[in-house]
């Protein structure tokens, strides 16, 4: 068998042919087709009008920020100083209920919150004009 | 290179573009075709991988960093987009891309576009035998008649490992015909 060299072989061509005036053709498609790059002109207005959209909607995510918030923050717990403040005006307890109610353990641990000194206790006592009553009872 | 870089000036310039594009178009059409032809072998994907290319080139004419030139450029261009093409082509008739080759092969002896005989169809499917860089190193070589030099710049690839492949794919091509 012969065998094939492709460098004493003629040129072997593709044997691609194109279409009659294909170049042309594609030439002037082409530039039909080409994007068109041309910029758009965008008024300042049309910008102005922009801004104003994205101010607007700034806005309006501001002022409905503290409704949001307010709306999730509904806490079940009542702060301290709303409590006090209902128990002192709506309750029937009076103060002398309170006291009743308060047990020798209650009061050790007032005096240590409170830190109030014998001496303390005392000029407060002779500074009040029901001393003396409080003395005879 | 000087020419060259006011000639992508003249490509960027709105006032001048029109023109200088259609320079390009009238300069590298031709030689562009070839290449993807070759490598889609068919003439209506030739013609749309073409089309492809141009668009892209003008698209990017701007993100063109003059790093390499222009000529080899445009070849990457239109390799990449000609590869992708046969590629999605595969994919959406679900065959490999080989069997997609040798059915374009098959198809040639009918192919209004394509005068050739026994000898380039065979030529073809030898071709088509070879690894996917090897194949287009030979149709570069062989069919294009560019330079290794030019092939180089192109598919990055260093001069003494092109012509190494290449002679690899002449011999593996004339195995093959030998043999059928």
């Amino acid at each position: 068998m012969k065998t094939f060299k492709l460098d004493t072989e003629p040129k072997i061509n593709t044997g691609f042919i194109v279409p009659e005036n294909y170049f042309e053709d594609f030439s002037a498609k082409m530039m039909q087709q080409l994007p068109k790059k041309e910029t758009k002109i965008i008024s300042i207005f049309e910008k102005k009008k922009n801004w104003m959209y994205a101010a607007a909607a700034i806005l309006i995510l501001a002022l409905s920020l503290p409704i949001y918030t307010n709306y999730y923050n509904h806490s079940s717990e009542i702060d301290e100083a709303t409590l006090e403040n209902y128990i002192s005006y709506h309750s029937t307890v009076s103060d002398t209920d309170l006291v009743n109610l308060l047990d020798e353990q209650d009061i050790q641990k007032m005096s240590v919150d409170m830190d109030i000194e014998d001496i303390t206790i005392e000029n407060e006592l002779s500074q009040s004009n029901n001393l003396e009553q409080y003395l005879l009872n | 290179m000087q020419e060259e870089k006011e000639f992508i000036q003249e490509l960027l310039n709105p006032k001048t573009q029109n023109q200088a594009f259609e320079k390009l178009l009238k300069e590298y059409q031709k030689p562009l075709y070839s290449h993807i032809r070759n490598i889609v072998l068919n003439h209506d994907d030739a013609n749309d991988v073409l089309q492809n290319t141009f668009v892209k080139v003008f698209q990017n004419l701007i993100k063109f960093k003059g790093e390499s030139k222009l000529f080899s450029w445009m070849y990457r261009i239109a390799t990449n987009e000609a590869l992708t093409f046969l590629a999605q082509k595969a994919k959406k008739s679900g065959i490999s891309s080989e069997s997609l080759q040798n059915k374009a092969i098959d198809n040639l002896k009918a192919d209004v576009y394509f005068d050739g005989n026994d000898i380039q169809i065979k030529l073809q499917k030898a071709i088509v035998l070879l690894p996917e860089k090897q194949q287009l190193i030979f149709k570069m070589k062989y069919f294009e008649e560019l330079k290794y030099e030019e092939i180089s710049e192109i598919l990055g690839t260093s001069v003494g490992a092109l012509k190494a492949s290449y002679h690899l794919a002449v011999k593996k091509i004339e195995a093959f015909v030998t043999k059928n």
